[in-house]
C-alpha cells in the first residue's frame, strides 16, 4: 500500500471532521463512518498494485455496476 | 439545514478526491504495449468508482442518522447515478484501446468531459463553489481530474 494514499486519507478524514465541527454538527458518528469508508477505500486502492490495466478496467466496470444497482435501489425508495 | 447540505456535499466531493496511484504500480503483460496515458485513464476511472462506493455509504449513514432529508439524499443519488454511468462509459471505451492514439484521445476525452461535468454538478449543487472553506475539496477535485484532463488538452 502506498504511504501517500494513507496520509491523504487521514488528511481528508481530519479535514472533514474539523469542518463538520465548525458547522456545529455532531461529528462522532460521521467521523466513524468516514474513517471506516476511507479505510476500505485506501485498502482497495492498495489492492490494485500488480494488476494490469485490463484487470483494473474490468474491476472498475464491476464496481460501477454494483454501485448503480445500489443507487437505483435508493432512487426507487425515494432516497 | 443549508449547513447540513453543504457538509453532505463536501463529504461526497471528498469521496471523489482520492488521487490516482502511481502508474508504475500497474503491470503490463509481456508482448503488450504499455501506454502510460491509458493507464492514467484506467486509474482515474477506478478511483471514481471506489469513491462513489464510499459516497453511497456516507450518504446512507447520514440519512439513517437523520442528518439529511430524503429529498436531499434523492438529489445526491441522482447526481451519483450520473457520475457512475459516465464513469462506466469511460472505462468500457478505454478498454477497447491499446494505445492513446488520436482516435482514442478524441473518444476518451469526450467521455471524460461528460464525467467531469457530472462531478461539477455535484460541486455546484452544494454551494461549494461560493464558500471559501471548501477550497481544500476544490483543490482535491482538481488533483483527481488533472491526470486525465491534461491528456485531453
Amino acid at each position: 500500500m502506498d504511504q501517500q494514499d494513507v496520509q491523504k486519507a487521514l488528511q481528508i478524514a481530519g479535514a472533514v471532521a474539523t469542518q463538520a465541527g465548525q458547522f456545529g454538527v455532531p461529528v462522532a458518528g460521521l467521523v466513524g463512518t468516514i474513517l471506516t469508508g476511507v479505510d476500505g477505500l485506501v485498502a482497495s486502492i492498495g489492492a490494485r498494485s500488480g494488476k494490469t490495466r485490463e484487470q483494473i478496467l474490468a474491476d472498475t466496470q464491476v464496481e460501477d455496476a454494483a454501485n448503480l444497482v445500489e443507487l437505483l435501489k435508493d432512487q426507487a425508495a425515494g432516497e | 439545514m443549508k449547513r447540513r447540505v453543504q457538509i453532505v456535499t463536501l463529504l461526497l466531493v471528498v469521496a471523489i478526491v482520492l488521487p490516482a496511484c502511481n502508474t508504475n504500480k500497474v503491470v503490463t503483460p509481456p508482448g503488450k504495449p504499455r501506454d502510460e496515458n491509458l493507464i492514467r485513464v484506467a486509474l482515474a476511472t477506478s478511483d471514481v468508482a471506489k469513491s462513489v462506493t464510499l459516497a453511497i455509504q456516507v450518504k446512507r449513514a447520514l440519512l439513517k442518522d437523520k442528518k439529511i432529508t430524503k429529498e436531499t439524499s434523492a438529489k445526491l443519488t441522482d447526481v451519483l447515478i450520473k457520475i457512475t454511468k459516465a464513469n462506466d462509459e469511460l472505462a468500457k471505451r478505454s478498454a477497447t484501446f491499446e494505445t492513446f492514439s488520436p482516435t482514442a484521445k478524441s473518444d476518451l476525452c469526450k467521455l471524460f468531459q461528460e464525467l467531469e461535468q457530472a462531478v461539477r454538478d455535484l460541486i455546484q449543487d452544494g454551494t461549494i463553489k461560493a464558500n471559501p472553506i471548501f477550497n481544500e475539496a476544490k483543490v482535491g477535485i482538481d488533483i483527481a481530474l488533472t491526470a486525465v484532463r491534461t491528456l485531453c488538452q
